[in-house]
């Protein structure tokens, strides 16, 4: 009964605590202009807070509550997906050559994670008759199964590229790979579980949500390291080096 | 079974986070180390390859190619790091206030991409060779993908006017 409070209580501190923290956010991205160059990154933080500021709202009216609630979610993937695109486009802005092949990885990416995707849901086929909310949390449990998958290809692309991420884009995908990470879990476990530790769940998914926010906050208010130009290797250099290699591909 | 292989996916994603985490701020410090181009020509001479093979008898042969592979994998190794470097002061000197820095940086940072990418072949070719040492994988192996990174590289030339560059490949 006590720890059922608790996990209440908790659920409550963070229903409050996440739109103050999405609030500084936005604040922070209002004041670096984010919206200039991550445009769907700040329409995502600003349709989140405005979902949690309406549920909250609605909370008392478990029907309308329950469609506000999921319709959210469902525009907060779409969204998710959007700062995904958002984030690969920026980190290969500058690298033409290594975007053809990351765009040839993610399509091939995409279409083995649909696939899975279709595979969870059809796997999941007797829990999606008569219960719509059984139904959400599998299409849910689908889709961010492509969305973590796209960030640990994201990761790997940029590690087996050498990619330089700039510290407001790492923590942008750094957080939401936290979050939807966690998010997959909860969603997976929670058809898996008794309702009695749903709120359990939710606890650790707002505590994911909250580790995100603090991240994006974080690595947005980080300022970006300069190079000045002695530090830039001369051009030369760098064409010895490309010849020896193409030798060694070509002999 | 599925909820088994969706939940290992989202662990190996918060390890794969976690890694990234400490290997960028390794990264962060990591400096230009100095690439010994000779002794790289040397090692991967082709010649001193069909020297040895006519020479030594195939185990022996084939255990001294596979030494070279593992020392030339050591030379692509830094030379790939140096190039993720040279990316990264490239990508970090873009935010400079002067043109002529900016504009330098971002044709230094192309060509270190296009090393780096030419490494990741290197690698892949090494690894098949030291699986097979029999096998010596010439330009016909190879030549669709290197073809396609020339014709980048030629429509990137053009774009940029580097004709260096393209003399290069």
């Amino acid at each position: 009964m006590l720890s059922a409070m608790s996990a209440g209580s908790l659920v409550e501190f963070l229903w409050i605590g996440g739109p103050v923290l999405q609030l500084i956010l936005a604040g922070v991205l209002v004041y670096r202009k984010g919206w200039l160059n991550f445009p769907f990154f700040t329409a995502y933080i600003l349709f989140n807070l405005a979902h949690a500021v309406v549920s909250l709202g609605l909370r008392s009216n478990q029907t309308v509550f329950f469609y506000v609630y999921w319709i959210g979610e469902a525009v907060g993937i779409i969204l998710g997906f959007l700062v995904l695109y958002e984030v690969f486009k920026n980190i290969f802005r500058h690298h033409s050559a290594l975007r053809k092949v990351a765009t040839s990885i993610f399509t091939i990416s995409t279409l083995a994670l649909a696939s899975l995707a279709v595979f969870i849901l059809i796997h999941a086929g007797p829990r999606l008759t008569g219960n719509i909310g059984r139904s959400v949390m599998v299409l849910e449990e689908a889709t961010r199964t492509v969305e973590v998958g796209l960030l640990i290809v994201l990761f790997m692309c940029a590690g087996a590229f050498g990619l330089h991420w700039r510290q407001s884009v790492f923590g942008i995908a750094l957080g939401l790979g936290i979050f939807v990470s966690v998010e997959l879990i909860a969603v997976t476990m929670r058809s898996q579980v008794s309702p009695a530790l749903h709120d359990a769940f939710s606890v650790v998914r707002g505590f994911a949500y909250i580790t995100s926010l603090i991240v994006w906050s974080t690595y947005m208010l980080l300022p970006e390291r300069a190079t000045d130009e002695s530090e830039l290797p001369q051009r030369g250099q760098l064409e010895q080096w490309n010849q020896a290699i193409l030798e060694l591909i070509h002999q | 079974m599925m909820t088994l292989i969706v939940i290992v996916l989202a662990l190996c994603a918060i390890g794969l986070f976690y890694t990234a985490v400490r290997s960028r701020k390794k990264r962060a410090t990591q400096k230009i180390r100095p690439f010994d181009m000779q002794a790289f020509r040397a090692i991967t001479s082709r010649n001193d390859e069909v020297f040895l093979r006519a020479r030594l008898p195939h185990s022996e042969f084939y255990r001294l190619k596979r030494r070279r592979i593992r020392v030339t994998h050591l030379y692509v190794k830094r030379m790939a790091n140096n190039a993720a470097v040279v990316m990264r002061m490239g990508e970090m000197a873009r935010t400079s206030s002067n043109p002529d820095v900016v504009r330098l940086a971002a044709q230094v940072s192309e060509t270190a991409s296009q090393i780096r990418l030419q490494c990741i072949v290197a690698f892949a070719k090494l690894s098949v060779e030291f699986a097979v040492p029999s096998l010596q994988l010439n330009p016909a192996t190879l030549e669709p993908s290197y073809q396609a990174m020339r014709d980048s590289i030629a429509r990137l030339g053009q774009l940029q006017n580097t004709a260096p560059l393209q003399a290069a490949i």
